[in-house]
């Protein structure tokens, strides 16, 4: 039985922004739950950074509404470029952070913070002179720097170099590992979304098309794929509830019912002389599935 | 969130250069009066150097130290996008604005402390004559440091009016040039037509012009309430203005 769902950390219901006579974003529910790393996809110019902008408060919603479960403040990130000081240095730009919420600096927090993202050793450099992966980091540290329970993050891996990218998508992990982190994160990559997504949500014309888990996008709703020198043997001994979808050479696409087990499909077909060199469960590639969804079945129109 | 932006302004180029300005012009002109005193050029008395000094000050440097920095405070939070940090932070945008008005106010008062007691002191130091005669009547150093400093009050809170002005400009334009130049231009063309009856802003206008050059009792009869009444309700007209600009808005970073 499914294990279920605890309330959302963050939930958005009939989320709307219009600019003037044009609506960027339209109805969108949304439903981050902690623990999530939750990946919002779609096109540039699907309504992403104005959805999270909205979630951010810098800007207010047409319509709709907006629950957030933890208290002010922690809710942290930023959209789009790192918002940064350029004339301060790395460490007094953590620090300004402290002095906005009326709290006295913790210089061992921010050494601590600026080790992990690894700015330690720029920590008293102007940020001015920062490259983008640089600020890129110090926009990070900004953000974990009070242990929110949601970090909310516009493309983070927009401009980084390949080391880079591994870096960020590193900590994400690991920070959901090991702190049970949530995560809002939106992007255009979907391989990259396919490395670190626990759940997806797809906008497209300001419209979510669907929210679902990683794992059940790239299910293949119980298609296996059959390896055997001996194809056409293996064809007229399928049992009923396994439906071939497709052959190509040694290979067999097969469809089960929910009533017959993979292993039911093996042992028949070993039963009856069939040699089976492999038999695996279809796993869809993300790319596949955001295409079908956005663009219909063949994902033409977006070529 | 003061504390924040003090360290942020008080750390940036412009912000000393403002300052290095003012007080270098006044170095400047202080000593270009007194040498023109020592050598007979143009005599003049303590009292005329401070009346000269403090007229700059309050009719030129001031409202265009003020304008430049409210609008250069805010502008720059735009600019350098980093306005989405305190909101992020779960800071209101009442206290991010509340501060910005409270920083650009608190160093602009500083600078002009600054300003009027080198202004005092090169006036007592440098000039020959301390006669202090205003309309026949001699001063004593106390009620003209008194009213000087009076005058430096009444143009800062004047002033306040000009920053909120700034600030409402940079709302709307998001450009610190179009803010500065908007919000000096409004206060010189008050200043210019504050003697005429169309002008309601007059008797504000006139107060900081009374203290220094005439008698106390005619500025209490005349301009000094209404003046009062006047800058009470162009405080109020514009901070509501800024407030419900500033919440309203969409904060649309570059």
């Amino acid at each position: 039985m499914n294990k279920p769902l605890p309330d959302p950390l963050l939930q958005t219901r009939g989320l709307c922004k219009r600019f003037g006579d044009f609506e960027a974003v339209r109805a969108v529910d949304l439903h981050v739950y902690p623990g999530d790393i939750y990946v919002l996809l779609g096109p540039n110019g699907a309504g992403k950074t104005t959805t999270l902008s909205m979630l951010a408060g810098l800007l207010h919603p047409s319509a709709g509404e907006i629950t957030f479960t933890g208290q002010p403040g922690e809710m942290a990130g930023f959209i789009g470029a790192p918002p940064i000081y350029a004339h301060l240095s790395a460490y007094d730009n953590l620090a300004l952070s402290y002095h906005m919420r009326r709290r006295p600096v913790a210089r061992q927090r921010i050494h601590e913070i600026l080790e992990q993202v690894g700015l330690a050793a720029a920590r008293n450099r102007k940020t001015g002179a920062f490259s983008t992966g640089m600020r890129q980091r110090l926009g990070l540290a900004r953000a974990l720097l009070f242990d929110p329970k949601l970090v909310v993050l516009d493309e983070p891996t927009s401009g980084l170099d390949p080391d880079g990218i591994v870096e960020v998508r590193e900590m994400i992990l690991r920070l959901n590992r090991e702190r049970q982190l949530t995560w809002l994160i939106s992007s255009h990559l979907l391989a990259e979304a396919e490395q670190f997504a626990t759940r997806v949500g797809i906008l497209m014309q300001g419209q979510r098309r669907i929210e679902a888990t990683l794992a059940s996008l790239q299910d293949g709703h119980n298609v296996f794929l059959l390896e055997t020198p001996a194809p056409e043997q293996a064809r007229a001994a399928l049992p009923a509830g396994a439906h071939l979808l497709e052959s190509a050479g040694e290979q067999l696409q097969i469809q089960l019912d929910d009533t017959l087990p993979s292993a039911e499909l093996n042992r028949c077909l070993v039963t009856q002389g069939v040699p089976v060199a492999g038999l695996s469960r279809v796993v869809n590639r993300l790319e596949t599935t955001y295409f079908q969804i956005c663009y219909g079945a063949t994902g033409e129109s977006h070529a | 969130m003061l504390k924040a932006d003090i360290k942020t302004y008080f750390n940036t180029w412009v912000f000393w250069a403002l300052n290095g300005l003012t007080l270098g012009f006044l170095v400047l002109y202080s000593l270009l009066l007194a040498g023109m005193d020592r050598i007979g050029l143009r005599p003049m008395t303590a009292l005329d150097y401070l009346s000269s000094s403090s007229g700059i000050y309050t009719n030129a440097l001031y409202p265009l130290l003020t304008t430049l920095f409210s609008a250069y405070v805010l502008s720059s939070e735009y600019r350098w996008r980093t306005l989405m940090v305190p909101i992020f932070e779960g800071v209101s945008r009442t206290r991010i604005l509340s501060s910005k008005i409270g920083f650009c106010f608190l160093s602009t008062v500083i600078l002009g402390v600054v300003y009027f007691c080198g202004a005092f002191l090169f006036g007592f130091t440098l000039f020959t004559s301390q006669n202090m005669l205003v309309e026949n009547r001699t001063l004593s150093a106390f009620e003209v440091v008194a009213r000087m400093s009076g005058v430096a009050i009444w143009t800062a809170l004047i002033m306040v009016l000009f920053g909120l002005l700034a600030m409402l400009l940079v709302i709307q334009f998001k450009n610190a040039l179009v803010a500065t130049v908007g919000s000096f231009l409004a206060f010189l063309i008050l200043m210019i037509t504050a003697e005429t009856r169309h002008n309601p802003f007059g008797p504000m206008l006139k107060i900081a012009q009374l203290l220094q050059s005439a008698n106390l009792e005619a500025l209490a009869r005349g301009p000094l309430l209404p003046g009062i009444g006047i800058w009470l309700l162009t405080l109020m007209v514009l901070m509501v203005a800024l407030a419900v600009s500033f919440h309203r808005q969409d904060i649309v970073l570059e």
